[in-house]
């Protein structure tokens, strides 16, 4: 491991000239920066994955029964479950979805799936993301280059392999492909795009086109990629990196300047995979988080082997008194923001600042949720040459195609301010490699 | 599968070989003009200016010496070329491979570092090295033919392009025209003017073996007009 760690400038300048970046909006104006990266890697025994692995495959197949369910028969509704309420008014949900069932019948292609490990030694699920989870290209490309920077770590740690990534992707995208001699697109909103390292690597890493909207034209039912000439290749696939309302002005937002008009009528009639699904965003509300566990037991009669972060939703009068009463101790998050935005930590608060949020809560129950403060384990890093200890999470990456795999590895994000829960990269966090240990 | 190539990203590629190919050839050219400046001749890069078609907005062969090189608010300086190829790579990344787009990142740091301190030219060597490892790195790395033969029509038009501004021998200008525009062009039909193709190679031609003739405007002309995605 020092090793690695004396190498951390070479590997930092490898980074650099891979322009491992992701872009940021500051004052209006749009800036690419490095994605600070932490040499001290996230080990997790095989045995702590294993039992991780079989608990993400659980929750990811019930989420894309539920998305199947609440899009088609409603039975989950129908029986209690779930109050209706929650799916209704959720921002995600999209009633253009409406028994449409993609090819395959896969709604999750690829989720990013939030945990943590607390204090106690159990991991929780903080978020579920099942739109467009990013960030699987860092500690992808960041394999590759300590692999080569210090060959001796790998060695001498018996790491399990993760750069099968860009191979799982390709085999789901071609597996969902309805069209024969049809290509692979990802659709990318173009370049100033938060995210657009990830969207060109993964292009290149999966032999997918990197295509604008301008490449792309709906004809006759079919989705089609312009070449030069007059020549054009049927697409069947596409991984889109455009949010639902961007997708296709003709359906969702008529201002969208960045989406494909009618491509959704090629997706409802069969003959486009659309990667993830539209209209997923009702599962991973924050709202209809609370109900996952339950959704296991509901669709695969199990009991859930990961278990979320004990959660409130104020929208039930028992838990909005419980809520109300112990705001000093509660994280509040706002069901429609992500990103690390909308999350209040209340203990920091003033009286004042309280009522506003206490007032808010019985003005809007539905708006929020409300969790204990998960304490988790805090990760070494170097910062300024000293090892010193900050909070991180793991986005883990599951991929569901012919079957439900997790990548063996993940995203640790890390905060840089002592003491803070807020990883995001967004807010100045940085990331790790994570390390599944194979004989451990 | 071999995909066919949309016109933005053929446009992309015609670029992104003219630009490399413009920052390698105008280091090297440049490197001339400002050695005269040692020995006092004050406007020898006015020449330079007027050969390149490029505005002479300098205060004197000093101010030239840094900011042709090194101001990125000038669009002609080589600074603001290399941003130009390095815009272009960017959105081609799954085309040209991130190991061909890491050698203009590594120009685009040396550029960055040499601006700070307004670096003498020879600092910016390292910069020439990178445009033709990245060349190197594409002809190992690009398979697909058509990407392949945008991108060399570009470099080799630009190289052509220069070479006629500054009065490079005609020989010269004809060998880069039959070793590798005339080959390209034909190999690309349906994004090339064929006709301005082969006007282009009747008058370099006809100019092979001397260096005077007033169809200098046309030529470039021809050059600069017949790729068109």
């Amino acid at each position: 491991m020092d090793a690695l760690i004396t190498q951390r400038d070479s590997v930092n300048e490898w980074m650099s000239r891979y322009g491992v970046r992701f872009g940021i909006y500051k004052n209006g104006t749009f800036k690419e920066q490095i994605f600070p990266f932490d040499p001290i890697p996230r080990k997790i025994s095989a045995r702590e994955w294993k039992m991780l692995e079989k608990g993400l495959i659980q929750r990811v197949d019930a989420l894309n029964a539920f998305l199947k369910d609440i899009y088609g028969k409603k039975q989950i509704i129908k029986d209690g479950v779930l109050p209706e309420d929650f799916v209704y008014s959720s921002s995600g949900y999209l009633p253009f979805c409406e028994v449409i069932v993609p090819p395959k019948n896969v709604w999750a292609h690829i989720a990013g799936i939030d945990l943590v490990n607390g204090k106690d030694g159990n991991w929780y699920i903080l978020e579920d993301n099942l739109r467009i989870p990013s960030g699987a290209s860092y500690p992808l490309i960041a394999r590759e280059i300590t692999r080569s920077v210090s060959p001796v770590t790998f060695e001498n740690n018996t790491v399990s392999d993760n750069r099968n990534y860009a191979k799982l992707l390709r085999q789901m995208l071609d597996y969902v492909n309805p069209l024969d001699d049809s290509i692979n697109v990802i659709l990318t909103p173009g370049r100033y795009n938060s995210a657009y390292f990830e969207h060109s690597y993964f292009a290149e890493k999966t032999g997918a086109v990197l295509a604008e909207n301008r490449d792309l034209r709906v004809e006759n039912g079919i989705l089609y990629y312009l070449g030069i000439g007059g020549k054009k290749q049927p697409v069947g696939t596409v991984y889109r990196r455009i949010s639902d309302e961007y997708l296709d002005p003709e359906i969702f937002n008529s201002d969208s300047l960045i989406g494909v008009p009618n491509i959704m009528q090629v997706y409802k009639n069969g003959s486009l995979a659309l990667v993830n699904a539209p209209g997923n965003g009702i599962a991973d509300d924050k709202g209809i988080y609370y109900f996952v566990p339950k959704m296991v037991k509901y669709y695969l009669d199990e009991d859930p082997i990961l278990q979320n972060a004990p959660t409130f939703l104020p929208f039930y009068p028992d838990d909005r008194k419980y809520v109300l009463e112990h705001l000093q101790n509660l994280v509040i998050k706002d069901v429609a923001e992500a990103g690390g935005y909308g999350v209040i930590f209340c203990g920091n608060l003033s009286q004042e600042k309280l009522k506003e949020i206490h007032d808010l809560i019985v003005k809007e129950p539905r708006r929020w949720i409300a969790q204990h403060v998960v304490d988790f384990k805090d990760l070494p890093i170097i910062e300024d040459g000293k090892i010193v200890e900050r909070k991180a999470d793991l986005r883990a990456y599951v991929v569901t195609g012919s079957e439900t795999k997790v990548w063996k590895c993940g995203l640790t994000r890390f905060s840089r301010t002592p003491g803070s829960f807020i990883v995001n990269s967004s807010q100045g966090g940085g990331f790790k490699d994570t390390w599944v240990i194979d004989n451990a | 599968m071999n995909t066919t190539v949309s016109k933005a990203k053929a446009d992309r590629l015609y670029w992104l070989g003219r630009y490399v190919e413009r920052v390698f050839i105008s280091l090297n050219a440049v490197k001339k003009y400002i050695d005269y400046d040692i020995d006092g001749s004050e406007d020898a890069y006015k020449v330079y200016c007027q050969r390149v078609c490029i505005p002479d907005s300098y205060n004197g062969a000093k101010d030239f010496a840094v900011k042709y090189l090194y101001d990125k608010t000038n669009p002609y300086s080589v600074y603001s070329m290399l941003v130009r190829a390095f815009d272009n790579g960017i959105e081609l990344r799954d085309d040209i491979t991130s190991e061909s787009l890491s050698y203009i990142h590594l120009a685009l740091d040396v550029m960055e570092k040499c601006s700070l301190t307004n670096a003498g030219i020879s600092l910016l060597q390292p910069v020439c090295d990178y445009m033709l490892s990245f060349w190197g790195s594409i002809d190992e790395t690009v398979v697909e033919i058509l990407k392949m033969n945008i991108l060399r029509l570009g470099r080799r038009l630009e190289s052509l392009d220069l070479n006629v501004r500054l009065l490079a021998n005609w020989d010269k200008i004809n060998e880069i025209l039959k070793g590798g525009v005339l080959t390209n062009a034909r190999m690309l039909t349906s994004v090339t003017d064929m006709l301005k193709t082969e006007r282009l190679r009747t008058l370099i031609e006809h100019r092979s073996g001397k260096n005077n003739g007033s169809d200098t405007a046309e030529i470039l002309d021809c050059i600069n007009t017949l790729f068109n995605a």
